[in-house]
């Protein structure tokens, strides 16, 4: 595999980070079974987007221009979240960077990928060969799903795992009402629309919710367990981590 | 107008606590959306033509003065007046000043000698609804009636439109049903049919009596000097054909370069708004009529209105907002209009668009929390037929809002304190060191299940009992 002798950086986001490690080191095992092994930087921390999108651009700035010098040097960044990645590739031009970090973000952005597409595309990895049984209903993280085209990656490498069955709600690929601090502005509403999403996949008999992003997934779990829903929300990347049995 | 914190939040939970409300938007959104999917499938080359609308829309918009001028040219060769004004108060003024000339030496009293207020037939306008157009003739003595069925009925329930293209899609039949017995003293009916019946016969006599028509004006034909809308109740038309005056208004967005390109955004509206491959009718206002003719405006009038759209202008980042045609399917797409409808936004246009061009046409200061009342999906900038980046030109609004406006200081103090956490990793490593385990168990049991910080509706994530950096450390030592 080409990609034998490549530095491969993970990064962490924030959130990921501090309440739900496991997804990332899901990535880590999952990575390490199809013989890549990252690199952890443990001087990362935000990519900038909870400042950016609260209009707080200035602040973004020097996140965004630190996060460039810690990763320049890498072949591949690969992230357990696409709205991660998205902010990185497709909006760190708006902040206004210096030149230097303008000619470091040239190159980062075309290596920084969402777990799925790097496990799909860069590996070359379009099915897991593992089992997982349950009922599993796909949410389409928007940033994934419609800043980065992802699409089949996920379905495909999640419909492969034998004994789950993918299911896919009509609204699969409408938001799930988190929005970042939209969340914190607005409760009442990003509630109302999440269990809209809740309601949806419970009704395809789903037991568990999915997506790339764990930011959609703590938002519907805080739903899910405050409601008292019949529904569990889990990482795409933990399934397949757990499909695998690498824990 | 203007839209403040306090109303937007009041507003929202207004909508949230209305199922009525919420169950008659979602199912008139999902229709037009699963419409619209159907009649948009058949174009196997859509996505060339949103391309192509967006690139001639931008094409007409770095020459628009020269494009309006042109359509000032040939429209007033063929004897419709201009009139060019700067904001909705010269609008008005200027429509009230057409009215009355309009009117005046006509009969003032009925037969039985009471004081007959002149009147004004109008068909579905965004624009006249922007300006305050309507109260403002009231004020000056006129009766000024909505022919459009859905305005009809939003104008009798003393209600705004909700949406762009669909005035009353938050009301269901039956509600239409209880409002004409209230406002009309008719018999309770919920029949579609019969409901349109009952406007029909009331409106028609409107039509018949009307001394003045108003229409809005969905594009402008710069080449030929043509306005024209586009309708499907014919009453656009009986507007424009049998008040002895007509009065259209744009906005200056309005007017494109050549029937050629109006040809494809005539492709694109109907699909995107209704669902519909084309409108009932599209009727272009080509001249006044002349005194061999038996129906149409003997005097016809074209309002060409900035009222701030100059300003999108002027921004490199905002100006393809103007690309817009008010086709209303980043309203039906949007998961924030879909669950609250359009009165949440307390603006003329509600959704993505409208909080776009709320910020831009009223101010930054007065239209300050709209552009955060999104969660950014994207949906509004994939389905708008002319590309406009809505939720992108969203999050550029909230940098310049942020900028211009006075922020509460806590807010500042929470983000300036996030950011030297997050840009030191020394700091960051030192918060690291205290006791997680003991943090995560005091979290779970008092703090997180009970305390409302993420709203009542939903429980907060509990902090893990070690961090991600930890996690790896212990499990593979290596870090870097």
């Amino acid at each position: 595999m080409a990609l034998l002798n490549s530095k491969v950086a993970l990064f962490i986001p924030c959130y990921t980070e501090q309440f739900f490690p496991e997804t990332g080191m899901a990535l880590v095992r999952l990575l390490k079974y199809f013989s890549v092994a990252p690199i952890y930087v443990s001087s990362q921390s935000c990519c900038g987007q909870p400042a950016f999108n609260s209009g707080q651009g200035r602040l973004a700035k020097p996140l965004a221009e630190r996060f460039l010098r810690l990763f320049e040097s890498y072949d591949w960044i690969v992230a357990p979240s696409g709205s991660c990645v998205s902010m990185v590739r497709n909006l760190y031009g708006e902040l206004g960077l210096s030149p230097q970090a303008l000619r470091q973000w040239e190159l980062v952005r075309d290596r920084i990928y969402e777990g799925t597409q790097f496990i799909y595309h860069q590996l070359g990895i379009h099915a897991i060969e593992g089992r997982f049984p349950g009922k599993v209903a796909l949410h389409e993280s928007c940033h994934g799903k419609r800043e980065l085209g992802i699409e089949h990656e996920p379905r495909s490498l999640l419909s492969s795992i034998t004994d789950l069955e993918l299911v896919v709600p009509p609204d699969a690929g409408e938001c799930c009402g988190f929005g970042g601090t939209f969340s914190v502005k607005f409760p009442e509403l990003s509630a109302a629309i999440g269990l809209k999403k809740l309601a949806s996949a419970i009704s395809c008999g789903a037991e568990i919710i999915t997506a790339v992003d764990d930011s959609c997934l703590m938002h519907l779990q805080g739903l899910a367990q405050r409601q008292r829903l019949n529904i569990r929300t889990m990482h795409a990347l933990v399934i397949m981590s757990k499909a695998l049995g690498l824990e | 107008m203007e839209t403040t914190t306090q109303t937007l939040k009041a507003n929202i939970r207004s909508a949230l606590n209305n199922d009525r409300l919420q169950a008659a938007v979602l199912k008139a959104t999902n229709h037009s959306l699963a419409k619209r999917a159907e009649v948009v499938a058949e174009l196997p080359n859509w996505e060339a033509m949103r391309s192509e609308a967006a690139l001639r829309r931008d094409r007409t918009l770095t020459r628009l003065d020269d494009t309006l001028l042109e359509l000032e040219k040939n429209a007033t060769a063929k004897g419709i007046q201009v009139h060019w004004v700067a904001d909705g108060e010269e609008a008005n003024q200027i429509i009230g000043q057409i009215c009355r000339e309009a009117v005046s030496g006509s009969e003032t009293t009925s037969t039985k000698g009471e004081v007959v207020k002149p009147l004004i037939a109008k068909s579905k306008s965004m624009t006249t609804e922007e300006i305050g157009l309507t109260p403002f003739l009231e004020s000056l003595g006129f009766e000024v009636v909505e022919t459009d069925l859905g305005e009809y009925i939003v104008q009798i329930a003393g209600q705004a439109p909700s949406h762009i293209t669909a005035p009353a899609l938050h009301l269901s039949r039956q509600d239409v049903g209880r409002i004409f017995v209230e406002k009309l003293g008719v018999e309770y009916r919920e029949d579609p049919v019969e409901l349109i019946n009952i406007a029909r016969g009331i409106l028609r006599q409107k039509f018949l009596s009307a001394q003045v028509g108003i229409t809005g004006c969905n594009f402008a034909v710069a080449e030929t000097g043509t306005p024209l809308i586009v309708e499907n109740e014919g009453n656009g038309r009986l507007v424009s054909a049998i008040p002895r005056v007509q009065i259209a208004v744009m906005g200056i967005e309005k007017v494109v370069a050549t029937l050629d390109d109006l040809m494809l955004l005539l492709e694109l509206l109907p699909r995107s708004a209704t669902g519909q491959r084309i409108t009932g009718s599209v009727i272009f206002f080509n001249r006044p009529s002349s005194s061999r003719e038996s129906d149409g405006p003997r005097e016809l009038h074209l309002v060409i209105l900035d009222n701030g759209r100059t300003k999108a202008l002027a921004d490199p980042k905002l100006r393809a907002v103007l690309r817009c045609i008010r086709c209303g399917a980043c309203l039906n797409a949007c998961p924030i209009y879909r669950t609250t409808g359009g009165h949440a936004y307390g603006w003329t246009y509600p959704g993505p668009i409208g909080a776009v061009l709320a910020p831009v046409f009223l101010g930054l200061e007065k239209a300050k929390d709209l552009p955060f009342a999104s969660t950014l999906c994207g949906r509004c900038s994939e389905i708008c037929p002319v590309k406009i980046d809505l939720h992108h030109m969203l999050l550029h609004l909230r940098q310049e809002i942020v900028a211009a406006c006075p922020q509460p200081i806590l807010e500042k103090v929470m983000w300036q304190t996030w950011e030297t956490v997050m840009d030191h990793p020394a700091l960051n490593q030192a918060l690291a060191a205290i006791p997680r385990f003991l943090l995560h168990e005091v979290l779970r049991s008092h703090w997180s299940p009970k305390l409302p910080l993420w709203g009542r509706d939903r429980s907060s994530p509990n902090l893990a009992k070690e961090s991600f950096a930890q996690m790896f450390k212990r499990e593979f030592g290596e870090h870097k």
